[in-house]
């Protein structure tokens, strides 16, 4: 078969000039995504492409410089990779793989150019995906037309056909007059913008666009209409009957009438929200905060963490959290227009204030600016820290008016072998607290021993031992409930003390602490072997039907060398069966420093255990998070499930995000679990979107053995008593 | 002149059921079809799941075929159930190898054969044409195909999974009669049919499904398929599971091909039929 050979790949292989690592990579690359996409390429050649891909990543890689990479972005598309996984997979292997293949040492600059790489790929192939879709929309719509026109000769049939194709579309179709008005208009053009045919009929497109949006397509549409433009597409928002803006592409074509003259105009729209979001959430996690320009929060900790990494040692850092002081009101009381006005003066006179080659700026969140100011004293951040409290209170020239603010700022500083980003940041927002407490203008820096609750908690954590040994802790278990038919689906342990002069204590007030203090490993060997302990038990007397029994396992435990081992004796002390215990690993601490799935991760699913990351959507983990996790499922947070609202409709902009990480999820075969689901509403949402077991007040309040026991026999959580 | 209208005269368009076009778009992860197909090709999914990989590795099959023709010196082809155009369409592949190959797309549903039109629009060396492969006679002759065929010359005769849609009443094998005595010696015929040799519960899953859309299935045996290729000499490796035929790569083929769900082979006429 050697008249098939295909040039492209021959090319690759008798060039012999690749380097084994990259050829290595880009086989793997091809595997992953070969089956994402009806490729009407043969793996060789598909190869021979994504060879040539690679070698231009792991240039722009050891660069550091993406720009080129948008451009592969946009090849992908090209070769037909449009598949609905092609993406996912590619970012994947790309973000796993690449860096070892081009050569590159695995640390945190390393990680940081991966992430930009793949913001500059992704936003390519969104790029380009968007045209591929806009061309088969074109040809669909010249199919219907074309349909019509066949069947001109066929009327009856025709009409029916085309009708059929205007009603059962997927893509918004409206027919309109010449002035714009909406004379007819198809199902999914009604429920895409949330009006009736008839509501439709009453308004012209620009009603249903934002000002600035509706002039600029007037505008093209004349030149449509004049001939200056044949056709015309646009990308932009318009907005629902329920006021909620969505992204659309419209691509308008005028009907001309025998004498060429523009007789009506066929209007085709399609939503392109959810793709706009994503690409909206990859810009946001790896590039800069868009009105500012600075820094987002996740780059501002991990260039930070780079920049401590280069100090010498005993070199010190400096971190300053800047707040508005009533920046509510301001934004309240005038207009986001103003709003946002201040916070870029505030970050252009921030940005005057600190030295490029020793500082870092960023937009931490709404008002909060932080600064890290490298190779610091104490004095020299607080000095730093005054002159840009003084520029900042300069007034401020919004819409006519001259603003006068103020802000507050926190500031740590400690020598570098102490500086933990997360912590450098948590600290100094805990000092702005203090600051603003003190009323307007003012600084504070923070001291260990000043966290009012901080030393609580410690005090609690140092308690602990001794309330072990006393038996102050017991577990409760929280019943798990299928969201489908409330079938008992497990329970999870939960520590609760009764402290003799505190009352009941749930974890979460000590257990961070204790995290902090070393106690936890204690305390998580307890409550591991008090919970195998109880599932023996429970396995022993209702066999088959016994539950499974979650574990919480704190954050410290899960990287602990000795887990395994101590996960073992206990199952091999209370007999218990090792897929009755749930462990349940927070999604901060799956993957190590290099991105690399937790090695525990897999040896405890090798030995028998179910395996889940809780905690999921309550901050930075993106799509890539969670692939590739050797794990049986995840557990949204709470924080994320109440992202729902309150409302009788849950938000939709919640309820996206959700259904995304569920669909994400099932995609790989993960059970998908939600905590504090409390409402019958939110139970109800998540129930639609898929997720397979609720816990929450909706499925009872934790509760002590005997009481969990009638759900066992019941099989369900409203047990009969 | 026909008096009877046969069954096979261009039926109306049906939008209210699926067509075999549609739905096998749908698996393919395209995007032109209609609320109808996507709703009956979820539920094929749901108890077939292999049909992706079903669409997918025939299509793959088809590209693989064509090429080899190509090779062998074919530079016209006449595909039958063409379908609705997508990346890597027939004449793609054949161009990309030598530019100038011409193709005929014939196929019996009009929405289907609008869309090759719309797609063809302005390449010279290819048409669409509507058609029904059981009308020998008007597919033969229509304008499209006579002008762009030259019969003194090798043919490569593409039945890409379309014979399962005519139950055996339409008789199959001497429709294959009629067209191989068309064909010049050294053409080719590429043919490729779904069966219910291997994965026999989802095939016959989705069987029963597809009695709602127009296009009902027809299961059959690698041997009933095989005479489908008589006076055709089977080229190497035979008549195999799509992912068999001249894999291109040792990592297409898994252990079992036999899940791809369909026979695929090439055969060459090589003496008077
Ligand atoms: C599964 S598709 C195959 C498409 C393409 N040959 C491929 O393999 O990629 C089958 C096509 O055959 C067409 N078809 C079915 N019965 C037909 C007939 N009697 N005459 C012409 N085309 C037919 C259908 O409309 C459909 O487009």
């Amino acid at each position: 078969m050697a008249d098939e050979q295909e040039p492209s790949a021959r090319d690759h292989e008798q060039g012999g000039a690749l380097d084994p690592g990259l050829a290595e990579f880009a086989r793997l690359w091809t595997g992953a995504v070969i089956t994402t996409s009806n490729v009407p390429l043969s793996r060789k050649e598909l190869r021979g492409i994504l060879t040539g891909f690679a070698e231009v990543l792991a240039e722009s890689l050891r660069r550091a410089d993406p720009e080129a990479v948008t451009e592969i972005g946009r090849g992908l598309v090209a070769a037909q990779l449009v598949g609905p996984h092609a993406l996912d997979a590619t970012l994947r292997v790309v973000g796993r793989s690449l860096p070892a293949a081009a050569g590159l040492p695995q640390c945190p600059e390393t990680t940081n150019q991966v992430i930009d790489l793949l913001g500059a790929l992704s936003a390519g192939y969104m790029d380009a995906l968007r045209e591929h879709i806009f061309g088969q929309q074109e040809t669909m719509k010249k199919a219907v037309f074309r349909a019509r026109d066949a069947a001109e000769r066929a009327l009856r049939a025709s009409e029916r056909r085309f009708r059929t194709l205007f009603s059962e579309s997927v893509v918004g179709i409206a027919i309109g007059d010449i002035q714009g008005h909406i004379v007819s208009s198809n199902l999914a053009l009604q429920e895409m913008l949330g009006y009736s045919a008839d509501e439709l009929r009453q308004r012209t497109a620009y009603d249903l666009m934002p000002a600035q949006d509706a002039e600029d397509m007037a505008k093209a549409y004349r030149k449509l209409i004049n001939g200056t433009y044949t056709s015309l597409r646009s990308e932009q928002r318009m907005i629902r009957g329920d006021g909620e803006p969505i992204w659309v592409h419209i691509a308008v074509t005028l009907i001309r009438d025998e004498n060429g003259l523009a007789d009506y105009p066929v209007v085709m729209i399609e939503d392109i929200t959810d793709l706009h979001l994503l690409q909206e959430r990859w810009r946001h996690q790896t590039l800069h905060d868009p009105l500012t320009g600075l820094l987002n929060r996740a780059l501002f900790l991990s260039k930070t963490e780079t920049a401590i990494g280069g100090l010498a040692p005993g070199e010190r850092v400096g971190l300053a959290v800047f707040g508005v002081d009533g920046f509510g009101v301001v934004n309240g009381a005038l207009s986001d227009e103003v709003g946002n006005r201040v916070l870029k003066t505030i970050a252009d006179r921030l940005r005057g204030t600190v030295d490029e080659d020793t500082g870092l700026l960023a937009r931490i969140n709404g008002d909060r600016f932080g600064m890290l100011v490298l190779r610091s004293s104490a004095r020299g951040v607080v000095e730093v820290a005054e002159r840009a409290l003084k520029r900042i209170s300069e007034p401020i020239a919004a819409e006519g008016r001259q603003l006068s603010l103020t802000a507050s700022v926190g500031i740590v500083e400690r020598p570098a072998d102490r500086a933990e980003p997360t912590e450098l940041l948590r600290d100094a927002e805990m000092a702005l607290g203090w600051a603003k407490l003190e009323g307007k203008a003012q600084w504070a820096l923070y001291e260990e021993d000043r966290g009012g609750p901080e030393r609580r908690a410690l005090e609690l954590a140092t308690q602990l031992p001794q309330a072990l040994v006393d038996g102050q802790l017991s577990l409760e278990y929280e019943p798990l409930g299928k969201l489908s038919d409330r079938t008992l689906a497990g329970v999870e342990a939960r520590l609760t003390w009764e402290h003799p002069e505190l009352g009941v204590l749930g974890p979460e007030e000590f257990l961070a602490a204790a995290e902090r203090t070393g106690q936890v490993g204690v305390l998580g060997r307890w409550v591991v072997r008090e919970a195998a302990e109880q599932a023996a038990a429970w396995a022993e007397e209702f066999g088959e039907r016994a539950p499974v029994v979650c574990i919480g396992l704190p954050n410290r435990q899960s990287c602990d060398q000795d887990l395994i081992r101590q996960l073992m004796s206990v199952v091999d002390q209370t007999g218990v069966r090792p897929e009755l215990l749930q462990l349940e690993v927070d999604q901060s601490v799956v993957r190590d420093r290099d991105g690399e799935p937790l090695e525990a991760l897999s040896v405890m699913v090798d030995n028998g255990f179910r395996v889940v990351v809780s905690g999921v959507g309550a901050g930075g983990s993106g799509p890539l998070a969670l692939a590739g996790l050797p794990v049986h499922g995840i557990k949204l947070a709470s924080g994320f499930v109440a992202t729902l609202g309150d409302g009788d409709k849950p938000d939709p902009t919640a309820e996206r995000a959700i259904g995304t990480a569920v669909s994400l999820a099932h995609l790989a075969e993960l059970t998908v679990h939600a905590a504090g689901v409390d409402r019958e509403q939110h139970a109800a949402t998540l129930r639609e979107l898929g997720v397979d077991v609720g816990q929450g007040q909706h499925f009872g309040p934790p509760a002590l053995p005997f009481e969990v026991e009638p759900m066992i026999t019941s099989g369900t959580v409203d047990p009969e008593w | 002149m026909r008096v009877n209208r046969p069954d096979w005269a261009p039926r109306d368009v049906d939008m209210d059921r699926a067509s075999a076009a549609r739905l096998y778009d749908f698996f393919l992860g395209g995007s032109f079809n209609f609320e109808v197909d996507r709703e009956l090709g979820r539920r094929v999914a749901t108890v077939a799941p292999a049909v992706f990989d079903f669409a997918r590795l025939n299509r793959a099959f088809l590209r693989r075929a064509v090429r080899f023709l190509v090779s062998q010196g074919v530079t016209q082809f006449l595909d039958i159930g063409s379908g609705i155009p997508t990346a890597g369409n027939v004449h793609e592949v054949a161009q990309r190898v030598r530019p100038g190959c011409r193709v005929v797309y014939v196929d019996n549903d009009p929405v289907a054969v609008a869309h090759s039109e719309v797609l063809l629009a302005g390449n010279p060396h290819v048409v669409a044409v509507q058609a029904d492969m059981r009308d020998p006679g008007a597919l033969l002759n229509d304008p499209g195909t006579a002008r762009l065929l030259d019969f003194s010359e090798p043919i490569g005769l593409l039945m890409v999974a379309v014979h399962h849609f005519l139950p055996p009443a339409d008789e199959p094998e001497r429709l294959m009669a009629r067209y191989r005595e068309v064909l010049p010696l050294g053409s080719y015929l590429a043919l490729s049919h779904i069966t219910s040799d291997a994965v026999a519960e989802q095939v016959s899953a989705l069987v029963e499904l597809y009695r709602e859309s127009t296009h009902p299935v027809t299961v059959r045996s690698k041997a009933e398929v095989a005479t489908l290729f008589e006076g055709f000499e089977l080229v190497q490796p035979g008549l195999v599971f799509t992912p068999q035929w001249r894999p291109e790569s040792p990592e297409d083929l898994d252990e079992h091909p036999e899940h791809a769900g369909v026979y695929a082979g090439v055969g060459r006429k090589s003496a008077l039929g």
